[in-house]
């Protein structure tokens, strides 16, 4: 049986609340026209709620989600990718919205709710974000409670009252499942992010591109180490090695893509190359956890072995994970050595990888070190000179002037001002013309290390690129031009360099307060909280095996079962007590409770209320039976009409007191 | 009829019996665990498939803020269905009167809903009586009452039956149902069918043969005119000459119709004679004509007024009757 099922009024509205709770943070990841969709579509469905437009037919329906294909091939140029689904899920979310119509829409439009606000997540995780998901969940289960309730009662956060009673009372389940869940690693490859969504490094180098990220306050990674902190001027986070240029740009060269049988896995046998560092005792131990990149390459301190299982060691020792990182991850690492440790010998091929240089570019650089040459300078020679050229003449700056075709040449002779990756690949592209081998390392410098929850945090603005040479007597060797012209940049942090500049931190503000103490303990407060969730929360799956196991001593299926039986318990403990703890007796209104104490009171004095005598006959026997009460008993009798039948709310508090007086009036006459 | 069917009517009458022997009658039913049923309804199940696609994006994406909110989506499946049985559970059903019919409408049954314990809103209350309309509720107070209709299709007394109440709250996901045989005995009149007499049974006549009953064939005399009864009814003439505004008023000859007998309709089965009894008994009384009514084994002397209709149909009502 069932009735005809049109959506209760409250209802519509609550949808309305959770569609813009939903959708609102996901819009700023998606183009711009989607604010648009979304917000005509909720203007749309605020009309049809006060009665001023109609539902949209069909056929309406069906070209605007035309329309809305068609704007996203033309944002996107494809369909498949993680955006472009995601924008196609809020269009279709917004039309279900609009077009709704019987309850059964209206779940299926809250349904699409909770899948739209899942979403958020996989474009950010921090903790605010976890928050936004929590708050939608609550307003998207108001408003299922909002669709399943009768409009008999004009109560508009009766539904969210309940969503919240239900969530608060789920907690706990809540808890045991995330405990528990196993998680199984993807079933199938997903589209991962474009490259715009997430701020980082990009795996090429072409001038200018690093400067970007200069301006950013956004994590990149955290380090805990399990001994003492390196010193600042050795914290230099390889990411990746770029040996191949094509004249304009850096990449990595293929020579480097990790080969099968090259790459060292942790618990696997070693391969040649990699047998001394398993060998060597470490350092120290240290934790990573790394923002979301879109990269597979992670970043390790000098020479480091990667300890957690599926991260992997290219023979460059650069350590990658198999799959991009697309959500906060973490790994463990042993130090080595703080310094390259590498082998020796050059095979000819892998020379020629770090050698090479496109032919007809950089003329006058091609020149000058010609002229070094046959001056009779040798590889450390020249780089001396290179260093010091650098220090004489150049400008350390954010913003530096833009270069030409021969960009080496530009920046070398001419403009001479630039950021790290400038000095970096011109003295990498100089070196190469002398025929060392050298390449272009980019990664991260320095960090701000935190008193409290000891673990260096790495930003955006540390990105830093240097170089690396191979010298024939002492192996790869780490050279970083950019200590030669601005050496505070080593052992400053890029915060205190260009705390002046405009555009610095804009994405960061509480980061420009550094000044202000308590704004600055706030910001590490908050910051302490965001480790705890990225190491706790987000890289639950890192700690999950010792977690169960130190709560249920030993993780077997039965115990997992009481685990999660007594979760759901916990789930239904307030049931209980209502069960266990109700009066049977039902519960009186205040204003019967004191009219019936004062029935009590008269009894008492010898005037029992007799079944039917209505208020104003038993009144008048009382004061008839205790005429020196009158004045009282008519007081209360009159109080109580007044609030019974009158609806008065201020009489119906000053009844306790007139019977509170009433009983403390020794009774005269009567028994 | 097709195999599947007759499986369908065997499970349809099985259930039918496990349910008779199940469900008692009771003046006053109080829902508690062993009557309250629940299970997830489709929107639940809609609901679990939601929550396996937000799985797949945590599962996929490696992303432990979607696995938290799969688990918090179960977790509210869970909670919910506590909601659910706690909306149903303390509810005390019982009939607080049956409004009498005529056999083949549907009676009204006037049900009163309450709750002991602790109050609270009991919400997306359906009751319905098997095969009758249902009717959405939400109770507030202790106590409400509320009109459900009930299939009447015979004569005689009626339980209307067992009824089921349905509930969806809080979230749709669980449908939690029950069915209760809350006490209950109307009365339910013979369906009434126009017929006139075919016989004037000798025992009666001459009584009083200047009885007209209402109708147009002879003029009988004059009223008070009332508004709203036909123009060309009006003694315009005594109008013209003063004498205030009548209508006349017209009769047919029925004989001694102040009687209404079981031997008017000879040769007529049981119910048909019933039926017919039925409708003159509620024609005389519309038209405030004092009646008798004379069937075997039951006999009242002529009078006049509701008590009387009533009682009269009541004798109708239970003439001869049987509990089924």
């Amino acid at each position: 049986m069932s009735l005809v099922s049109q959506i209760p009024r409250f209802g519509t509205l609550w949808i309305l609340c959770a569609f813009s709770v939903s959708v609102v943070p996901l819009l700023f990841y998606l183009p711009v026209w989607l604010w648009l969709v979304a917000g005509m579509a909720a203007v749309w469905r605020g009309l049809i709620f006060r009665g001023l437009l109609g539902l949209p037919g069909r056929w309406l329906t069906f070209s605007l989600l035309a329309i809305g294909l068609g704007g996203i091939v033309l944002s996107f140029g494809r369909l498949y990718g993680l955006e472009p689904m995601v924008s196609l899920l809020v269009i279709a979310y917004a039309l279900k919205l609009l077009e709704m119509d019987s309850r059964r829409d209206a779940r299926l439009t809250v349904y699409l709710g909770y899948f739209t606000a899942a979403t958020l997540c996989i474009f950010d995780q921090q903790l605010t974000t976890g928050l936004l998901v929590f708050a939608a969940y609550l307003v998207i289960t108001a408003s299922l409670a909002g669709i399943n309730q009768t409009d008999l009662h004009r109560q508009y956060f009766r539904p969210l009252k309940l969503a919240g009673l239900m969530t608060v009372q789920a907690i706990p389940l809540l808890v045991v499942l995330f405990l528990v869940m196993p998680r199984l690693g993807p079933l199938w490859s997903v589209p991962t992010l474009g490259g715009s969504a997430v701020t980082g490094m990009g795996d090429t180098l072409r001038l200018g591109a690093v400067t970007d990220l200069a301006r950013s306050g956004k994590t990149a990674f955290r380090v805990q180490f399990d001994g003492p902190l390196p010193a600042r001027e050795s914290l230099y986070w390889r990411g990746l090695t770029l040996s191949q240029y094509d004249g304009q740009e850096w990449t990595r060269s293929s020579f480097w893509s990790y080969r099968r049988g090259s790459v060292y896995w942790p618990g696997q046998p070693a391969p040649g190359w990699a047998e001394p560092l398993v060998a060597s005792a470490p350092l120290s131990e240290y934790q990573v956890i790394i923002e979301p990149t879109g990269q597979s390459w992670l970043y390790a301190l000098g020479t480091s072995r990667p300890l957690s299982a599926g991260t992997g060691l290219s023979p460059d020792l650069i350590l990658f994970s198999p799959r991009p990182v697309n959500r906060r991850m973490g790994y463990r690492a042993a130090l080595i050595a703080e310094d390259l440790q590498l082998e020796q010998s050059m095979s000819p091929l892998e020379r020629r990888v770090e050698t090479a240089v496109p032919d007809g570019f950089n003329p006058k650089t091609a020149r000058q070190v010609r002229s070094w040459q046959e001056e009779g300078l040798g590889p450390e020679a020249i780089s001396e000179r290179l260093l010091a050229l650098f220090n004489e003449a150049f400008v350390y700056t954010l913003e530096p002037a833009p270069l030409g075709r021969d960009a080496v040449d530009d920046f070398l002779w001419q403009t001479r001002q630039g950021f790290c990756e400038h000095f970096a690949a011109s003295y990498v592209y100089a070196m190469r013309l002398a025929g060392v081998p050298a390449r272009v390392v980019l990664g991260y410098m320095g960090g701000e290390y935190h008193d409290e929850g000891q673990y260096l945090i790495l930003r955006q603005y540390d990105a830093h690129a240097w170089a690396e040479v191979w010298f024939p007597d002492t192996g790869w060797v780490r050279v970083d031009p950019t200590a030669a012209v601005a050496p505070e940049r080593i052992y400053m942090s890029p915060m205190e360099l260009f705390a002046d500049d405009s555009g610095f931190l804009d994405d960061s503000p509480l980061l420009r307060f550094r000044g202000i103490d308590w704004l600055n303990r706030l910001r590490l407060e908050l910051e302490e909280l965001e480790y705890a969730w990225g190491r706790w929360v987000l890289g639950y799956d890192n700690e999950q095996t010792a977690v169960l196991a130190r709560l249920l001593g030993e993780v077997k299926p039965e115990r997992l079962a009481l685990f999660l039986l007594a979760g759901g318990l916990l789930s239904f403990a307030p049931f209980g007590f209502r069960y266990l703890f109700t009066r049977t007796t039902p519960s009186r209104d205040p204003l019967d409770e004191q009219f019936v104490r004062f029935q009590r009171i008269m009894a008492r004095r010898g005037v029992d209320r007799s079944p039917g005598e209505s208020v104003t006959d038993y009144a008048d026997r009382c004061v008839a039976h205790q005429p020196h009460d009158a004045a009282q008993i008519q007081a209360i009798c009159r109080t109580y009409e007044r609030a019974r039948y009158g609806g008065d709310r201020v009489a119906s508090s000053a009844l306790a007191p007139l019977v509170r007086s009433l009983a403390r009036r020794r009774g005269r006459g009567g028994r | 009829m097709k195999l599947a069917d007759r499986v369908r009517e065997r499970y349809r009458r099985w259930f039918q019996y496990w349910l008779e022997k199940r469900v008692p009658e009771e003046s006053r039913v109080t829902l508690d665990r062993r009557r309250i049923f629940i299970f997830p309804s489709h929107a639940g199940l809609g609901y679990l498939l939601a929550m396996a696609l937000v799985w797949l994006i945590a599962t996929n994406f490696e992303n432990n803020i979607a696995f938290a909110a799969a688990a918090l989506m179960a977790a509210l499946f869970v909670v919910a269905i506590h909601h659910s049985y706690s909306n149903l559970s303390g509810l005390e059903l019982s009939i607080a009167r049956i409004e009498p019919t005529f056999a083949g409408n549907d009676a009204r049954v006037i049900l009163r809903v309450g709750q002991s314990g602790s109050s609270r809103l009991r919400d997306d209350l359906l009751l319905a009586f098997a095969g009758g309309r249902p009717v959405r509720i939400a109770l507030v107070d202790d106590e409400m009452t509320l009109e459900l209709f009930a299939r009447a299709p015979h004569r005689g007394y009626f339980s209307p039956g067992r009824l089921t109440l349905i509930s969806h709250y809080p979230l749709g996901l669980f449908r939690v149902w029950c069915h209760v045989l809350p006490a209950g005995r109307g009365l339910v009149y013979p369906r009434p069918v126009a017929g006139r007499p075919t016989a004037t049974p000798s025992s009666s006549a001459g009584e009083n043969p200047l009885l007209l009953a209402a109708g147009i064939e002879d003029f009988v005399g004059l009223s008070v005119y009332r508004p709203g009864e036909p123009l060309n009814h009006i003694a315009w003439k005594h109008h013209a000459q003063g004498r205030g505004l009548y209508s006349k008023r017209y009769g047919d000859p029925v004989g001694d119709l102040h009687w209404v007998d079981w031997e008017a309709f000879p040769g007529m089965d049981r119910e048909s004679r019933l039926s017919r009894l039925c409708q003159w008994v509620l024609d005389l009384s519309a038209d405030d004509i004092p009646f008798g009514l004379r069937i075997p084994g039951t006999t009242l002397a002529p009078a006049i007024g509701p008590l009387h209709r009533d009682a009269a149909l009541t004798a109708l009502a239970l003439f001869e009757w049987q509990p089924s």
